[in-house]
Formats: structure tokens, sequence, C-alpha cells
């Protein structure tokens, strides 16, 4: 018994040993963004091997620069803003549609499913313009409404909520149909809460790319007031573009609430075990 | 299996509920329809939001003019627009006035225009909603080469910019099928107030028009003002 | 021969339609409606300086299947594709495994690992440019080498695809882990009865099970690896020789249709990446009854 101790704690050791390392290789970016944001423009510019930490005293006050230079308070809301509409958006409808191709029969359905497929195919540079035009035409631009737009369905959403709910075991379902629940109640009290895991796995992925995205806010969103974090601070890297410490300074305000959230979903993951049912 | 519509539901919820006090009744229809509740406040929420936007919410554009790579701080900007509007008299709660000085790009080199306020500059030139967009003189003649801008000298914009045909500034369009000639796509306003009394640029600037512009007389209206007020 | 639908097949079906409405018509109006003007374009000379689009039938496709840069940037995209997907997803997967056992600080590595999806792009280029930097960088540096990380054409793809890697794997393991959390737990108890732990249990249990998540990786990686835009851009420079052998075919597109404002041609090569990108995609779904594992 004391061996298979033994091995076992060496197996934790090894796995501790290969994270460690994968989280260095991982966290530099990071990192080497705070580090940025601590140094003088001098520093930051100057290209050596080993010239990593701030040689001049760390400061500090780049942060309290930035965050006086901008509203981030405006920023934080609207971004947030935006996330939780087009998070919300993108899991309920892809729920409800990977449900449909996951679990139910219907005429079209190979045909239905094989245009989500195809919407992921297309290069999205060719979305912006025709987008546009619409939220232009609606008159929706500088609105909330007009940041969410092209974010209210997502294919890939879709086709990961049917990659869940196709692993669900079947007997579980007809347990329900037993019971004399339709399908709505079947998908709202049974089988939805099973899939949590790939709806948080979507949250997660839609709160990134709709933090991430700069191109869209910047377009529908012309008004300061209106605008997002990503786009707000491309305004500074247009007008200050060398001015590397206070943009890096402004990029790791930006970041906190996303690691927050993150935090916050990733929690989830650990609550969202299933069962087979009982049978094996 | 019993079909669900409202009558059977309020149905239910009246026999179930008899003997209630209000609160209860309350209580009761929220613990089982919370979820039907919720998006009957949503729906309601969203039409009516909806129809007040499009009722009286949407906005034209008296003008629309961009200001491509802006190093200095934004006061020049917004000063020229507020004097701007004084001057034509336009009314802000018909339509809009837009300024935008927050597009960085160099349509010279492909890399250049590889950002999101080249893609977002294209969008607007080709929704017809850009106006008029100002540059140095390298930026707009390649914003220009690649069709984006009016060709000046085109039958409905040669009368209109005649008096500024001297400042003219010309490119050699990509699309050879065009023209292989010159084509006029910009007007050089380097001594105008812009860079005068505004100082938003210190260099050469050149102004263009939008290929699918609307608002041909707005911007002739705008070079007026740049030049009489100097 | 069809046969007419029961009354419960029908119910089922009212049901689906339902519940695809919302998607279906969200993509037919942000997605398709673009994609149909974008097939129209393709046949067109597009209008320059603000005249309409001009019908000339198959001339850019003519154009486009004979052009050597076309095929040239087909095939750096495939090759970036052929290093990001498999190394992309192999290690993910493993970090996946790794931290969704109970080990000390898992929530941290989680959200270490979660890092460099949110981090600042200029941080992310000025770090690989510190890298990779042929004088300077600190890899030559640091092995005392001399090699041209991203000037030399025959290995700036490989770099590349190194980048492509570290940028995808955060993303992947987050769709691993919410798959290893969809595994019911009695699976693993039932193996170690059998005294099945560890890396068997990894392959005789985890594999299988996780099949349908890892199928759904190597598709929509397949399909985001040959629509890769500009990472490429993030490190290199205009000046850069080694350029086009590493620029995708999205960015061919980006250079006809924005920069210099051709966008019947750029239409046209989307339309052959479209096309190509089917083929593959077909091939898979095909092969996906045989590969993964249906419980």
């Amino acid at each position: 018994m004391e061996g298979y101790a033994a091995k076992q704690r060496r197996t934790t050791i090894l796995i501790h040993v290969i994270l460690i390392v994968m989280s260095f290789i991982m966290i530099v970016p990071f990192a080497w963004m705070i580090l940025t944001a601590l140094k003088t423009n001098q520093e930051a510019i100057s290209v050596s091997p080993f010239y990593i930490l701030p040689h001049n005293g760390w400061h500090w006050e780049n942060f309290g620069t930035v965050w006086k230079s901008y509203n981030f308070l405006i920023l934080y809301k609207n971004t947030l803003l935006m996330i939780f509409w087009r998070v919300v958006c993108a899991v309920l409808t892809a729920t409800m549609a990977g449900y449909a191709f996951g679990r139910l029969k219907f005429p079209g359905k190979n045909f239905l499913f094989s245009l989500v497929l195809v919407q992921m195919m297309i290069p999205a540079q060719i979305f912006i313009i025709p987008q546009y035009l619409m939220v232009s035409k609606m008159g929706m631009l500088n609105t909330q409404f007009g940041l969410v737009f092209p974010g209210l369905v997502t294919a890939f959403g879709t086709y990961l909520l049917k990659t869940g709910f196709e692993g669900l075991p079947k007997d579980l379902e007809e347990a329900a149909m037993i019971d004399g629940c339709n399908i709505g109640q079947r998908f709202l009290m049974i089988m939805m809460p099973l899939t949590k895991s790939s709806m948080v796995s979507l949250g997660i992925f839609t709160a990134v790319f709709a933090f991430k995205d700069l191109m869209w806010p910047m377009i529908v969103c012309t008004n300061a007031s209106t605008t997002t974090l990503s786009a707000g601070l491309a305004k500074m890297q247009g007008q200050y573009g060398s001015d590397y410490p206070a943009m890096m300074a402004a990029a790791t305000l930006a970041v906190l609430p996303m690691i927050v959230i993150y935090v916050i979903f990733q929690k989830q993951f650990v609550e969202g075990i299933a069962t087979s049912g009982g049978k094996l | 299996m019993k079909r669900v519509d409202i009558r059977n539901t309020m149905n239910d919820i009246k026999s179930n509920t008899r003997g209630m006090s209000r609160k209860e009744r309350l209580g009761y229809i929220f613990a089982y329809y919370w979820l039907h509740v919720f998006g009957a406040v949503l729906a309601v929420f969203f039409i009516i939001y909806f129809l007040t936007h499009f009722l009286f919410g949407i906005k034209e554009n008296w003008i629309y003019v961009t200001f491509t790579n802006v190093l200095t701080s934004d006061e020049g900007v917004n000063a020229l627009r507020d004097d701007f509007i004084e001057y034509t008299g336009y009314d802000l709660k018909e339509k809009n006035v837009v300024f935008n000085a927050n597009s960085y790009f160099d349509a010279t080199t492909v890399q250049g225009t590889n950002n999101s306020y080249f893609q977002a500059f294209v969008a607007m030139i080709e929704a017809g909603d850009l106006d008029a967009v100002i540059g140095t003189k390298d930026n707009i003649a390649a914003v220009g080469a690649s069709g984006r801008l009016k060709d000046l000298s085109s039958e409905e914009m040669r009368e209109l910019f005649a008096s500024y045909s001297d400042r003219f500034v010309y490119c050699t369009p990509i699309d050879e099928e065009y023209s292989e000639d010159e084509v006029p796509v910009g007007i050089d306003i380097s001594d105008s107030s812009i860079v005068g009394k505004y100082g938003i640029y210190t260099g050469d600037c050149v102004l263009g028009l939008g290929a699918y512009t609307k608002h041909a007389e707005e911007v002739l209206k705008f070079l007026k003002y740049i030049y009489e007020d100097i | 021969m069809k046969q007419k639908m029961t009354v419960a097949e029908k119910r089922e079906a009212r049901w689906a339609y339902l519940f695809v409405f919302p998607t279906m018509l969200g993509l037919i109006v942000l997605n398709f409606y673009p994609f149909f003007n974008t097939i129209y374009q393709s046949f067109c000379k597009t209008g320059d300086f603000g005249k309409g689009n001009k019908l000339v039938g198959l001339l850019n496709y003519k154009m486009v299947l004979t052009r050597a840069e076309t095929w040239q940037s087909l095939w750096n995209t495939v090759k970036y594709a052929i290093i990001e997907v498999p190394f992309g997803i192999v290690i993910a997967l493993l970090l996946a495994v790794l931290l969704n056992k109970k080990i000390a600080g898992r929530s941290i590595y989680r959200t270490i690992f979660f890092l460099p999806m949110v981090c600042a792009p200029a941080a992310v280029a000025m770090v690989w440019k510190w890298l990779y930097n042929t004088q300077f960088g600190l890899l030559n540096n640091v092995f005392h080498t001399r090699i041209e990380w991203i000037s030399n054409p025959k290995i700036a793809w490989i770099s590349i695809g190194i980048i492509g890697v570290w940028s995808i794997i955060g993303y992947n393991m987050v769709l691993f882990i919410g798959g290893l959390q969809e595994i019911p737990g009695d699976y693993y108890e039932a193996a170690s009865i059998d005294g099945a732990t560890g890396v068997r249990a990894f392959f005789n249990i985890t594999l299988p099970l996780l099949s349908p998540t890892t199928f759904f990786i190597v598709q929509t990686r397949i399909i985001g690896a040959l629509t890769i835009f500009d990472l490429m851009f993030m490190v290199m420079d205009k000046t850069n020789v080694a350029l086009p052998k590493v620029q995708s075919i999205v960015y061919l597109f980006y250079q006809y249709a924005f920069t210099n404002g051709d966008k019947g041609y750029g239409a046209t090569l989307v339309m052959v990446l479209v096309a190509f990108i089917m083929i593959i995609t077909f091939i898979l779904q095909k092969a996906e009854k045989h590969i993964v594992y249906h419980n």
C-alpha cells in the first residue's frame, strides 16, 4: 500500500511540474504587459534579450495617469453590458437550436445544420459592411443594441451545444417522456441543466470574443460615451502610438473585469458534474 | 396531452389559488410561472423599446466627416464642429453632425490598412454614410486610387467643385479600366482654418468625398466655412 | 418512398422548428444575406468611384484560379493548419485532463491558462518579437544561435505556427474542460473497480467518451485555421522576404477587397476558400460516424 501512495505522490509532483512549466509559457505576455506598464517609455522600446524588469524604478503612477485620462467607468459599463447581452443571447439561442439539432428529428435537419457549418467557413471580414449597413439603416448606431447586433446568434455555439446534447444518455429523456412531459418541459427541466458545462464554455467564449472585438464597436459607436473598452483604448494607441507604458497600463486596467468574470464562470465547471443516470 | 393555451392556464391558476389572499396568489404565480412572466415582461419591454425607437429615434446625418490620423487632442475637432454648426444653423434635433477623429490608418501600404480603423472606414464609405474624409495627401490619394472617393471630374461633381479645381489632388486608379489617366479625388486644404485656427493638422491636408455620399452640397458648405473663417 | 409522419413526429418537428427558428433567422439575416451578396459580387466587376456593379461572368474565377499567388497562399494556410490543429489540440487535451483532476491550485492554473486569451494583442506581439528577433531575440541569445526565425521562408511558417498553437491552447482547453465535465463520474468508478486507473483509464474511458468534444474541436479548429487572417503580421513587417511564403488566403482577400477596393476579385477568393473548406468538412462529417464514439 505504501508503494501505491509514493507512486501517487510522484504522479502529483509530475503533474505540478508540467502545469508550472506551461503556466510560465502562457503567462509571459501578460507579465510583460504589466511590467511594460511600469517602465518609462525609453525602457519599454529598447530591444534587449535580457532586459525585462524596469530599471529606473517602478512607475506605478502610470496607472493613475491613464485612469484619469479616460472615463473608465463608462467604458467598463458599456463593455460589461455588451458582454452580458451577447452572452445571454448567444447561450439562449444556441442552447435551443443545439437541443433541436442534437435530440429531435425533423425534416430538413441536415440541410439547416449544414447552413450552421457553412457560416463558420465564411471569413468574418465579408460581414462587416452589410452588417454595418443594416445597423445604420435601422438607426441603431451608437446604441447598445447596435453593439450586440452581430452576436445575437452563434453558429459556433449551436454546434457546440449540439455536441453537448448528443452526448447525453437517452434513458433520462425517455423516463421524462413517460411521465408526460412535453418536449419544451423536457428541454427546460431535464436536458438543459445537464449541458451546463457546454453553456459555460460558450459563455466564456462569447465573453472573450465580445471583449476583444475591436472593429465592431469602432464602427457602430463613434461616440466616446457609447463605445467599449477595446475601441476606447484603441483611440489612445492611435493618438500616442509610441507611448507603450500608457498603452499597457490601460490594457491591464481593461482586462481586470474579464479575469473576475472568468474566475466566477469557471467555478461553474466544477459544479456541473453529470451522471449517466445510474445505468451503465 | 392537454393543450397548453392561455385560457387553460388561467383556469388552472384560478382553480388552484381559490381562497388565497392576493399576496399568496402572486407568490403562487411567480413560483410556477416565473419563466412565463419573465418572458412576457422582456417581450413587452423590447416591443416598446423598438417601437419608440423606430417612430422617434432614427436620425440621419447632416454631414459626416472623418479626420484620419489626428495626432493632436480632440479639442480642435470639437471646436470646429461647434463653430460649423453655428455657421450653418443645422438643427441637431432633426439630424446629426458627426466629426469622427478616431480613425488611424495608412492607405499607402497593405499593412497600414490592416486594422479595424480601416475596416470601419471602408464600411462607412460603402454604406454611403461617410461624406468627407480628411487626411494627408498620400493617404487620400491612396484611398482614391482604390476607387472609394468621388471622381471630382465626373459630371455631377465637376460643376459643384469647379472653384476649387486649382487645388485638386490627383491619383492613378488601381483599376486601369476606369481610367488610365490621373483622376482628381481630393482638394488640398492645407491653407484653411483646419490647419490654421483649429490646429487639427500640422502639415499638408486634403479633403476627399466618399464615393457614395449623398451630401456633396453640405461638403461644399464645409469647404466654404473653413475658408471664409481664416 | 416517404412515409407519412405520425402525430407525435409532427409535434416533435413543430417544437424543433420553434427551437431552431431564432438561430436560423439570425444566421440568414446576419450572415447568409451578406454571403449571397458576396457570391453575386464574385461574378461582377464591382464599382469604382461610386459606379455600380457590372456582370462579367466567370472572368474573376479565371483570374483567381490561374494566378500562382492564390495557390501559394492557400498552401500557406494549409501548412499553418497542419501545425496549429494537431499541436493545439493535443497540448490542450493534456492540460485539460490534468486540470480536471482534484489537485491543489486548480483554479489558479485554470486562470493562468485563460490569461493569454484576454491579454492585449500589442503585448503578445511585443513578446513574440522579443523572442524571435535574430540579433536581440531571447531564443537566439539563450541558445547562441543565429536562426532567422521569421525572415527565413523555410522556418518562418513553423515560427508562425508556434504562435498559433500558443494562442489557441487556452480556447481548446476551455472546451475540453467543458467536455470532461459531461463525462459521468460513475464510469470512472466502475473502471477503477476493474483496476483501470491513470493512463489506462484515459485511453479506455476518457478518450472515447470525450471523442464528440474532440471531433467538435478538430472540426471547428480546421475551419478556424483555414480562415486565419493576420496572425503572421503580428511579428512580420511588410519588408519581410518570407512574407509571400506565409500570408494566408484571407489576407490575400483582404488585400484585394479592402486595400485595393476590388471587391469582385476578393469575393471570388472567398468562394474558392469556402469551396475548399466545404470539401474537407464534408469528408470529416462523413467520417464522424466511424471515429466518434456514441453511447
